[in-house]
């Protein structure tokens, strides 16, 4: 009974679920051989122009000029958003107010199912439809990682002397050193974006549940979908109303962005690496920071599981309407 | 709840309301087992308020209603197991094809065979090969009518099942609704057709308002009778007579009466009154329904004819 439930919530949405999982790690190996054709350190003249709108910025912009940095921004890209997203949308906001208002609820519910067993069915195609995307995302990095080479200009040669702390380059004549080919995969490790990946799926779920809260309090799925859009936006507001001027930074209490934060958990786990699966996080110094890379896809995760015991809670306890 | 034993659906002051507005007022009935049960009334009586209480999809706002002594709110779910349910608009899953609806409601549930579905389909003329989208309503309804009466459960629910449906179809339905029967299971059938109430029910409920206004046996509807007449003065019914005679009407020049039981010694009395043009007629549902819910402009007794 409940493997036919899981069935069919799979196959009403197996369609969108396969054309996110095309694009997605498509689009990442894409973004990374683009990373791949600058030689970053060339950029490095640019970092000045960008100083203006480093706070802004989750992290500081010289991070974008090194490779890790650079591909963990991949998790910022509007695509990898936006598909994560219609996905966690999509699915939250049919379940309950979906199946109301295509008027199948109630032929659905004359089975001998319980609410919270139809709520589990769809949570599990949802979540794991979700996981996958997400995973799928961390595939593409890591064949992008693995399969591209990055142009480099060896350093000059130089040769220091033991009792000089400096170097001496060996070269006289000036002549210009011809870049060579080297492996991404010995520049960056794959390993790194593990993590962001699990901020990412935090992201979506956090969205995810929110959108099964207001589908389990409502009768129209497009105002469903219209709701949770309206909050996503008034978060993002929030977001860059805290980041814009130090007065206005308690607006980053209130907003559910201030716990996705992809290229400072890579920026962390670069410098850090102990700290890539860590819950809190201290400095070199030993000064405490506050949430590490796991702690803050927890929190998201937590938000998301919250509103999705609301909305079973809710969805036990309410009327269901006749057929719109 | 009393304890009949032999009733398989028993309610006990069952209200559900809407803020102030009363869907369903005390409402107290119990259902035999075996037998079909008729549920009428107009929009907005509270037919599908009762039903879909009964189901679960409603919490009522006092009372109870039991089904095979399961409380219908707290074991929902065993009240399900034992009742199939059709909504009075059924909608299907739009992107499966029809055999596949009917193959996902038969894991749903452990009663239905595939052959009794497939067997059912072929009676009511369906393709089962086209995706829900694509089908019209009636095909829609029938296969829905399909999914819910393939089912072996004690009791059947059915909330308008022959809307949207052609002549020859809707005379199937009531086949096998009757079929049904005399399988043993119980059907509750609500319906705006008197004729399909009359035809298929052994006993029915009038709702009006929320409230059982009224309940009969059919079989007892079949040994009233109706006179319409012509009259020029007062009629007075002798004593012995007024608990079969009951005027329903009474103006200048018409009289309507109401005649139950064996109409014999009946004429004898009708046969010394001074009216003319008397016409009986069987006393169908709608005299019984126009007296729960008066005709909102008022139908002449005669036609008038030139001259």
């Amino acid at each position: 009974m409940f493997h036919a439930l899981i069935k069919k919530y799979w196959s009403e949405s197996w369609l969108l679920w396969s054309a996110c999982l095309f694009i997605l790690p498509l689009f990442c190996w894409m973004r990374i051989w683009i990373v791949a054709q600058f030689e970053l350190s060339r950029l490095e003249p640019l970092l000045e122009q960008l100083k203006p709108f480093e706070k802004f910025s989750p992290v500081p912009v010289s991070q974008f000029l090194t490779y890790a940095g650079s591909i963990a921004m991949t998790f910022d890209e509007p695509v990898v958003i936006l598909c994560v997203l219609v996905w966690a949308v999509a699915r939250g906001s049919d379940v309950v107010s979906g199946e109301i208002h295509r008027g199948t609820m109630e032929m659905l519910l004359a089975q001998p199912i319980t609410r919270r067993g139809m709520m589990l069915a769809h949570a599990i195609v949802s979540m794991s439809g979700l996981a996958f995307l997400c995973i799928s995302v961390w595939v593409g990095i890591f064949f992008g990682i693995e399969t591209l080479s990055i142009r480099e200009t060896p350093p000059a040669p130089s040769i220091q002397l033991s009792w000089l702390p400096v170097e001496i380059p060996l070269s006289v004549s000036g002549a210009s050193r011809e870049p060579v080919w080297v492996p991404l995969r010995d520049r960056v490790d794959s390993g790194f974006f593990l993590p962001p990946a699990l901020n990412l799926f935090g992201f979506a779920y956090f969205v995810l549940g929110l959108s099964v809260l207001f589908s389990a309090m409502d009768k129209y799925r497009w105002r469903t979908i219209g709701i949770v859009i309206g909050i996503y936006i008034l978060q993002f507001m929030l977001y860059l109303l805290g980041k814009s001027t130090p007065s206005t930074s308690w607006a980053l209490n209130f907003t559910f962005f201030s716990a996705y934060r992809p290229d400072d958990i890579v920026r962390v786990i670069v410098e850090q690496p102990q700290f890539a699966w860590a819950w809190l996080h201290w400095d070199k110094s030993g000064e405490f920071v506050g949430l590490g890379p796991l702690g803050y896809s927890m929190l998201l995760i937590a938000c998301g599981a919250t509103f999705h015991l609301l909305g079973v809670y809710y969805f036990h306890r309410r009327d269901l309407p006749a057929p719109l | 709840m009393s304890g009949n034993s032999e009733a398989i659906l028993e309610t006990r002051e069952l209200c559900k309301s809407y803020g102030r507005f009363l869907a369903l007022d005390r409402c107290s009935l119990a259902v035999q087992r075996g037998e079909v049960f008729g549920l009428l009334g107009p929009n907005g009586a509270g037919k599908s308020t009762l039903l879909r209480t009964l189901m679960g999809f409603l919490k009522p706002t006092s009372g109870q209603g039991r089904i095979l002594d399961f409380d219908c709110q707290r074991q929902s779910v065993e009240v399900r197991r034992v009742t199939a349910y059709l909504p009075g608009d059924a909608r299907l899953f739009r992107q499966m094809r029809g055999r596949d609806c009917l193959a996902f409601f038969q894991s749903m549930r452990p009663d239905v065979s595939k052959q009794r579905y497939l067997e059912l389909a072929e009676r009511l003329e369906l393709n089962l090969d086209r995706r829900v989208v694509f089908m019209s309503t009636g095909m829609r309804q029938k296969l829905a009518i399909v999914a819910v009466m393939s089912s072996q459960t004690p009791l059947i629910i059915l909330d308008e099942p022959t809307a949207n449906l052609d002549p020859t179809i809707r005379g199937e339905v009531l086949q096998l609704v009757r079929e049904a029967k005399q399988q043993g299971q119980t059907v509750i059938f609500s319906s705006h057709v008197l004729s399909e109430i009359e035809e298929v029910c052994d006993e029915v409920v009038l709702l009006r308002k929320g409230v059982l206004a009224k309940r009969l046996r059919l079989s007892d509807l079949q040994q009233s009778h109706r006179l319409f007449a012509r009259t020029c003065g007062r009629c007075e019914i002798p004593t012995e007579l007024r608990a079969q005679v009951q005027i329903v009407r009474h103006s200048e020049n018409d009289i309507v009466v109401d005649l139950h039981g064996d109409l014999q010694p009946l004429m004898r009395w009708v046969c010394l009154q001074s009216w003319s043009q008397v016409r009986i007629e069987a006393h169908g549902l709608d005299s019984v329904y126009q007296q729960v819910h008066p005709p909102l402009t008022p139908q002449p007794l005669f036609t008038k004819t030139n001259g």
